[in-house]
């Protein structure tokens, strides 16, 4: 087997070589985390009265930044499923970066959640005493669920990589041995995954829309003017893809510019993403005149005056911030160089997705909070400043995403080494997957049926307190979990000549 | 298994299990229904409680509101009480235009109290993702407190701003303890007014109730016919605050007569 050996030393440098910056790098976010550590501290201790929220304004940065990061988690496993199933590609080299962003925001919004409960060590309730009916447990179920696939998905498009570093990177070949399980190196092998994870990717698809759509409906189910809103769903799932491919158009860029992989992340690459964020953008800004066009025209005056604090009241300077600067001016910025092509540069689409990222990290935050600052029953309208607590907490989760993503590229190769490689295995398209017997296919099924039988047993535990009840809800999320494990399974394990 | 094929044989061992799980959940869906439907079953074993608040009576102030924080051992230091009281200009029925916070009782004013509704299909009941908050028998929407992971949806979703969140953990002066009463909550939990269950179950009546200067809350069993409560709403012109939401509030309003 042989490889590129230029191509493939260039994308393996981080793994092989360390620099100073590196180091500087990892220091300050370790100093950023130890800060982040001792204010969650205080807030435990104290309570969450040491944050800006108050009795009427019950979510603020926290839940916020949740679904901020909710958003920038959708793009990674789109375009990495987008590129699997329609075959784009032209995007390959920039697919495990958003698989792994995906992987990485999905942890740290799990993190803003146990920032934002009361009692954060009772989270496991969630699983001994959780309720079909209840929207958070949906949100549980679907966000779990999510973030396993993300994972199994990564892991089986980078098995093979694994394996290769294992030969490549001497120094730590042993950690490669083991994340690599064996992985045997021929044709059938990689088909095997290939099939895997296109399974994965078309499942993976509608448990993303169900994610972004569950999190709206923890506000658009609460009949509260400026929430209830049957078109919550498809507004933030919209919203979660434009800020998701923004994140990306950032992180390839600065890959591109580090390591200097112009040779791999090309101006097509920004091309591409930047015609789809354009259209995402153009769905998002319609969406958000519908909304306002409904509330104002002959909307009751409850709703017409959540809509005055965002367009008049404390929060038009952010309104009119979020819909000129940064959603406005950027769609022009992504459109123009179709007109004026010499106006095509990389500069400018970064720009407009750092923009566009700000700005919908900001929409968030009137979305949620000017709602709760006009509460049901009448109270005059109060402030909601956010304390040192929240922003330390916010940006100390900022700094766990970024420890993680630069130690995962420390270790492991974020762009498949397939593209790089020379060495092309024999078109898979003559091997033939047949079904082999094997006793990891039986195991799989009798756990399954403990399992089921498990869950039924557990059915009839009656819990004194909950009322009204039907018990047992995480069996929706195990049972999802299971068939997202079977999968690569079925295909890996099981599927042999 | 003779003529039984393996795959057949396996075939109804993964469907039979999948089957009864699912006649189970379309089970407990009907029952849910039919449960939360209950506000007015024919279940009389238990008293179904209930207030009247006679707004004709109510001067506004707020005697109900200080009782409660004593009694209920809430954190003096918590800023909140499950009472609250709205001032309403004259001829005005829209809760929406009240004043919580008004400094002094006027004469062209009227009052109305607002605390938790025990509402008979209760919100916030419904979207607790760990069953913290529940129905008791007697109607009562309870708290539990050593279940609670403090997400405050139920806070989000309940219409009658009903719902106390402990921000910091709360304090009382041991000698203003009620020993009676639930002891104070710590932070990071939910709390509301829960009709002054250790006063209810020796035969009291909650606190506000008594301490009320002008009469002008009553409170009994809704179940009994021939009870205050019942009488009065039966007797009087009555309404429910935002009753048009269908959560069937349980604290009836009624004015009769002049202020």
């Amino acid at each position: 087997m042989s490889y590129d050996e230029s191509g493939l030393s260039k994308v393996l440098r981080p793994l092989t070589y360390t620099s100073r910056k590196f180091y500087m790098f990892i220091s300050i976010l370790v100093i950023a985390i130890a800060w982040f550590l001792y204010a969650w501290y205080v807030q435990l201790k104290y309570g969450l009265g040491v944050t800006g929220m108050r009795d009427y304004v019950i979510y603020g940065l926290y839940i916020a930044n949740f679904v901020f990061l909710i958003g920038v988690s959708h793009a990674g496993i789109a375009i990495s499923a987008g590129v699997r199933l329609l075959r784009v590609t032209v995007l390959k080299p920039i697919v495990r970066m958003a698989e792994l962003l995906t992987a990485v925001s999905l942890i740290i919004a799990f993190m803003n959640v146990l920032f934002d409960l009361g009692r954060p060590e009772r989270i496991l309730n969630m699983f001994a005493y959780g309720r079909w009916l209840s929207v958070l447990v949906w949100d549980m179920t679907s966000i779990t669920t999510y973030l396993v696939a993300t994972i199994i998905y990564l892991y089986v498009t980078m098995r093979e990589d694994i394996a290769i570093c294992a030969k490549h990177i001497l120094k730590r070949s042993w950690l490669y041995k083991i994340a690599s399980l064996r992985y045997r190196h021929d044709a059938l092998s990689r088909k095997a995954h290939e099939k895997a994870a296109w399974w994965l990717a078309l499942v993976i698809l509608p448990i993303m829309v169900s994610v972004h759509t569950v999190v709206s409906w923890v506000f658009g189910l609460m009949v509260r003017p400026g929430w209830y809103n049957p078109f919550f769903g498809p507004y933030f799932v919209t919203g979660a893809i434009a800020s998701g491919v923004a994140t990306i158009i950032m992180v390839a860029a600065v890959f591109r510019k580090i390591f200097h992989w112009e040779f791999l992340i090309t101006p097509q690459i920004f091309r591409i993403l930047s015609n789809f964020l354009r259209v995402v953008l153009a769905i998002y800004i319609y969406f958000m005149i519908c909304e306002q066009v409904t509330v104002r025209y002959l909307g009751p005056a409850r709703e017409k005056e959540i809509s005055n604090i965002l367009f008049f009241g404390n929060y038009a300077a952010l309104y009119w911030f979020v819909v000129i600067i940064t959603l406005a001016i950027p769609f022009i910025m992504l459109s123009i160089y179709t007109f004026i092509p010499k106006f095509f540069s990389i500069k400018l689409i970064v720009l407009a997705a750092t923009l566009i990222n700000i700005g919908l990290w900001v929409k968030r935050i009137i979305i949620v909070i000017p709602v709760l600052l006009r509460p049901e029953l009448p109270y005059p309208l109060g402030v909601y400043i956010p304390t040192w607590v929240e922003f330390s907490l916010i940006i100390g989760g900022y700094a766990v995403a970024a420890l993680i993503y630069t130690v995962f590229v420390k270790l492991f190769p974020i762009v498949e080494l397939a593209i790089v490689s020379s060495h092309e295995v024999s078109e898979s398209s003559e091997i033939q997957l047949k079904i082999k017997k094997h006793p990891i296919a039986a195991l799989a099924i009798i756990g399954f049926l403990i399992l089921i039988s498990g869950v039924l047993g557990m059915s009839y535990v009656k819990y004194p307190y909950s009322y009204p009840e039907i018990p047992w809800a995480p069996a929706a999320w195990l049972l999802g979990i299971i068939t997202l494990l079977s999968i690569p399974l079925a295909y890996i394990l099981s599927f042999r000549e | 298994m003779g003529n039984v094929s393996r795959r057949s044989f396996l075939k109804v061992v993964s469907i039979t299990p999948i089957l009864l799980f699912i006649s189970k959940i379309l089970n407990g869906f009907a029952k849910l229904s039919g449960e939360v439907d209950s506000g007015s079953s024919n279940n009389n074993i238990f008293p179904k409680y209930a207030m009247v608040i006679d707004l004709s009576k109510c001067i506004g102030c707020r005697i109900c509101m200080y009782a409660c924080i004593k009694e209920n051992n809430i954190g003096r230091n918590s800023g909140f009480s499950y009472i609250k009281v709205y001032a309403l200009p004259r001829g005005v029925l829209d809760i929406d235009v009240g004043d919580e916070c008004y400094t002094e009782i006027e004469e062209d004013k009227w009052y109305i109290p607002v605390q938790c509704m025990q509402c008979d299909d209760p919100p916030c009941v419904k979207v607790c993702p760990v069953g913290a908050t529940f129905k008791l028998e007697t109607g009562v929407v309870w708290v539990d407190h050593r279940r609670c992971i403090g997400c405050r949806l139920c806070m989000a979703a309940c219409p009658y701003n009903a719902r106390r969140f402990n921000w910091v953990w709360p304090e009382v002066p041991s000698n203003e303890l009620n020993p009676n009463a639930l002891p104070t909550r710590p932070a990071g939990v939910v709390e509301k007014c829960i009709f002054c269950p250790h006063r209810v179950t020796r035969g009291l009546k909650p606190r506000c109730v008594v301490e009320c200067p002008t009469g002008a809350r009553y409170f009994g069993d809704l179940n009994d016919p021939e009870s205050e409560v019942s009488k009065l709403i039966k007797e009087n012109v009555s309404f429910r605050l935002k009753e048009e939401l269908g959560y069937k509030p349980r604290i009836y309003y009624i004015a009769r007569g002049s202020k």
